[in-house]
């Protein structure tokens, strides 16, 4: 039954998909109301058929009816329910389904936003998301259907994989990756929205701004979130593998960063047309890419890869997308051509085009590296790996000069400014971030790249405080109000300024993080008998006890510790391992203990089976992880405060050019003599 | 203790009715064999080792765990030799302390576990052949695009020239001045 309701939906939207890229094309050409609600129409008529498939999933994953095929393959009885129902998301038909099924959500939003809108941008975006779900549904009603009937139906199954049912935090990272990921299919409808219709001023921008910025949120926030989820299972100490599923979402991360900056530079001054096309386009490209990369097995082998169906399909659509965005762009090449124009080189803009630039190296580093051992392959036989030395050795200059504009692009105006003006805004910044790299250097960092990044911290911090100070100042003297009036009002009318500054804040934050985790982390690996006591620095762990409990899904052998911090008794940790019958190595449970300096982190890594007497435990101290998921969280505020809707006096809210002068307003009350009274 | 003797019976039985074979193969053998590593009895070397008084041996360690992180776990998915619990980890990191005390430099070690996996059990690829591409091209990359970058940049602060006021004075754009003019009127 639920079979049949699921594949009959999938088809439903996979029609009603064909008739929105159809009626929304048509009816973006032909401007004929009815082919536009039409598309309209269509598009909340996939949202439902999906949302019918994904409910028949749910329920099918639920109830345990294993006569549909993913849940006969990830499915099984002792699953406790909370797993079963995240499940969806753990293997390839599942997700793909998911994927779909977000996509459709964020058609239907994005055509309810704008019923009634007359943009002709509009029924183009339905028909190019229309088109993104063609693929997608084509791929669940084909070769990835998770609705295939089984038979004879099976008692049980094997349950999902054991690493995605290790931890609660399964059930927040994947979606939050995949809101960002395919939110960023909003940005890329209306850019090819825009090409098809020629309709390319700063509209396509404007209007999908804060969708991107909620799918970039999104995608920090998931990117951060499979970080701590990889700390808190995997049991190694760390939270950044450079892992190739790990790169294919950071990715699109730093496209779609460069994105959200060099738009500012086309809507004060209408420069780099096709660069924010082609930017978004790419963006989207490595999305897909990622999704590839992620879903398709190619990671375990080129051969692999070539078996299933799957990939090559994917692989097509890619490059399908691919050469029609760019016949799209080469079509409209007479009406991309602005004339580019800047005042002076020492800018705002000119710190974005450099800041794209860096972001845009970056991103072609690391999908090099990913991808360099599918090249070499492919290119001699060979096989070789490029792993966590290369990409930290590439991408801390990187992220360092990218720290560092962080400093100097907002700070420095727009247009132009003077040699004083520039000694005015930087003097104090650059004293503290010296301080602060002094201060790195007193307290015995030696290493130069942990020394640089503090320094570079401290001039950002600086100047943030200082954005923060002027603008409360300037609102207090335009409004006549109090200082915290007045920081509520540039943070509510401007927001979108402030917003980013505070994602700043928590970049910042995040970036010291791992400089310091990276350079203070120290472990070390005992073996202790009941009651012996090993020192980490300013720790002591006792090993008291091994424990055994089995549940439903699972057998798990635990540690308890008894944890002394600089000789006080500061309570019990247990890590732990988890047997699971469908896996042949033990999936360990680290235990973590927080506080703002560090973690003291344990994982249980062999014990004597026969007498419990003897463990070996490694012990890790962490410094500064907590503000990684501390600086996540900034980062995420700071981005919702930036996709509020613009509050304040009754100008129109999105009109460019008062958002502009808003943002100058600091700047132009330093200056009293350019004020005209 | 007998409860957690019965624990770890309990645990063999999973094993041994779990639905993968290949772990029911692997239970088989002996017991010793079983998914659960066996953790060596502490002896006088471990009491020593936990006592880490001696720098020399402290400075061994550091640098076995430096080799260690640029070796691949070839048995885990992308982990370097030095983050795995997996057992062939542990026997690798064995090795590679084992060879430094006997006098090996690190690149004697690396050449060493190359001679057995091939190149690929390195993390970081060795700069030689095919692999210089990546390590030339991201710089490549960012010096053509810097060039390309300063270029447009002459370009347009060239375009503008003419259209900048001569005296220098902050250029100020008109609708920021209107816009300012207004938020004044209103305070």
């Amino acid at each position: 039954m639920l079979n049949l309701i699921g594949s009959v939906s999938i088809a439903a939207a996979l029609l009603g998909a064909l008739a929105a890229t159809v009626t929304g094309i048509v009816g973006g050409y032909t401007r004929k109301p009815v082919l536009i609600r039409a598309a309209r129409y269509s598009t909340y008529f996939v949202f439902f058929a999906m949302s019918a498939a994904f409910i028949a999933m749910e329920v099918a994953l639920l109830t345990h009816d294993f006569s549909v095929k993913y849940v006969a393959r990830v499915g099984s009885l002792e699953t406790p329910t909370y797993y079963t129902a995240i499940s969806l998301w753990s293997s390839l038909e599942g997700s793909i389904l998911f994927w779909g099924w977000i996509l459709a959500a964020y058609g239907a939003l994005v055509a309810f936003v704008n019923r009634k809108s007359d943009s002709r941008l509009i029924p183009f975006a339905e028909g190019v998301m229309g088109f993104v779900g063609l693929f997608f549904y084509g791929l669940l009603a084909g070769p990835a259907n998770p609705f295939g009937e089984v038979f004879p139906v099976p008692a049980n199954g094997p349950g999902p994989n054991p690493l995605l049912q290790n931890h609660p935090l399964m059930g927040l990272h994947p979606p939050m990756l995949y809101l960002g990921y395919v939110g960023l299919t909003v940005p890329f409808a209306f850019a090819i929205g825009a090409l098809l219709s020629g309709k390319l001023d700063e509209e396509w921008i404007r209007a999908t701004r804060r969708w991107t910025v909620a799918a970039w949120a999104f995608l920090s926030v998931g990117i951060v979130g499979g970080a701590w989820w990889s700390y808190e299972v995997l049991g190694w100490g760390g939270y950044w593998a450079w892992d190739p599923v790990e790169n294919a979402s950071f990715l699109p991360w730093l496209t779609a960063t460069a994105f959200l900056h060099s738009v500012m530079v086309q809507e004060r001054r209408g420069m780099l047309k096709t660069w924010n096309l082609s930017l978004i386009i790419g963006t989207f490209l490595l999305v897909l890419f990622g999704t590839f990369l992620t879903r398709s097995g190619i990671l375990d082998s080129v051969h692999a890869f070539t078996e299933g169906m799957i990939g090559p399909i994917f692989l097509a659509f890619i490059a399908l997308i691919m050469v029609l965005s760019l016949v799209l762009i080469a079509w409209r090449s007479d009406r991309l051509h602005a004339p580019g124009s800047l005042d002076a080189v020492v800018s705002r803009e000119s710190m974005f085009i450099l800041n794209n630039l860096f972001f845009v190296a970056f991103t072609f580093t690391v999908l090099l590296g990913t991808t360099f051992p599918l090249i070499v392959e492919a290119v001699n036989g060979n096989r070789v790996s490029v792993g966590p030395p290369y990409f930290n050795m590439v991408s801390i200059p990187l992220g360092v000069l990218l720290l560092f504009l962080m400093g100097i692009g907002p700070a420095l105006p727009w247009r132009r400014t003077s040699p004083e003006k520039l000694k005015r805004t930087f003097i104090v910044p650059s004293a503290v971030g010296l301080a602060a790299g002094l201060l790195g250097f007193a307290l015995g960092t030696r290493s130069v790249w942990p020394l640089v990044t503090f320094t570079f911290a401290g001039f950002v911090s600086a100047t943030i405080v200082e954005e923060f100070r002027k603008g409360v100042k300037a609102r207090m003297r335009i409004a006549n109000v109090s200082a915290p009036v007045a920081l509520g009002q540039i943070l509510t009318r401007n927001n979108r300024r402030y917003g980013g500054y505070i994602v700043h804040a928590g970049i910042v934050v995040i970036i010291v993080a791992l400089a310091l985790s990276g350079t203070y982390r120290f472990e070390r690996e005992v073996t202790l008998r009941q009651g012996e006591l090993m020192q980490l620095g300013d720790y002591g762990v006792m090993f008291d006890e091994l424990w055994a409990e089995e549940q439903p899904q699972r057998f798990v052998v635990g540690g308890t510790f008894s944890i002394f911090h600089r000789g006080d008794p500061a309570g019990t940790m247990q890590p732990s391992m988890n047997y699971y019958p469908n896996s042949q190595q033990p999936i360990g449970t680290p235990a973590v203990r927080s506080t703002l300096k560090e973690d003291l982190y344990l994982t249980l890594m062999a014990f004597d089976e026969a007498q419990g007497s003897h463990a070996t435990v490694r012990a890790i101290v962490n410094p500064a992880v907590p503000w990684l998921w501390i600086g996540g969280m900034i980062v995420a505020l700071g981005a919702i405060l930036a996709v509020m809707p613009q509050r304040g006096s009754g100008r129109p809210a999105v009109s460019a050019t008062v958002i502009a002068s808003e943002e100058e307003s600091a700047e132009l009350v330093e200056e009293p003599t350019a004020v005209p009274v | 203790m007998s409860r957690f003797r019965a624990g770890v019976l309990a645990l063999l039985l999973t094993c041994a009715i779990g639905p993968s074979s290949a772990t029911a193969q692997e239970s088989e053998p002996s017991a010793e064999t079983t998914a659960t590593q066996e953790a060596e009895a502490p002896t006088e070397e471990a009491d020593d080792r936990s006592a880490l008084t001696d720098p020399e041996e402290e400075a061994l360690d550091a640098l076995a765990a430096e080799v260690a992180s640029g070796l691949r776990c070839p048995v885990c998915r992308n982990q370097s030799v030095v983050e795995s619990n997996a057992e062939l980890s542990r026997e690798m990191q064995a090795v590679v302390r084992d060879r430094l005390a006997a006098g090996e430099t690190p690149e004697e070690v690396e050449a060493y576990f190359v001679s057995r996996y091939g190149e690929w059990i390195l993390l970081q690829p060795q700069a030689r052949g095919i692999n210089l591409l990546v390590y030339g091209l991201p710089a490549l990359a960012l010096i053509v695009g810097f060039f390309i970058a300063r270029k447009l940049l002459h370009k347009w602060t060239g375009a503008a020239d003419g259209a900048v006021p001569a005296d220098g004075s902050p250029d100020l754009a008109a609708e920021d001045e209107q816009w300012l003019r207004e938020a004044l009127r209103e305070s």
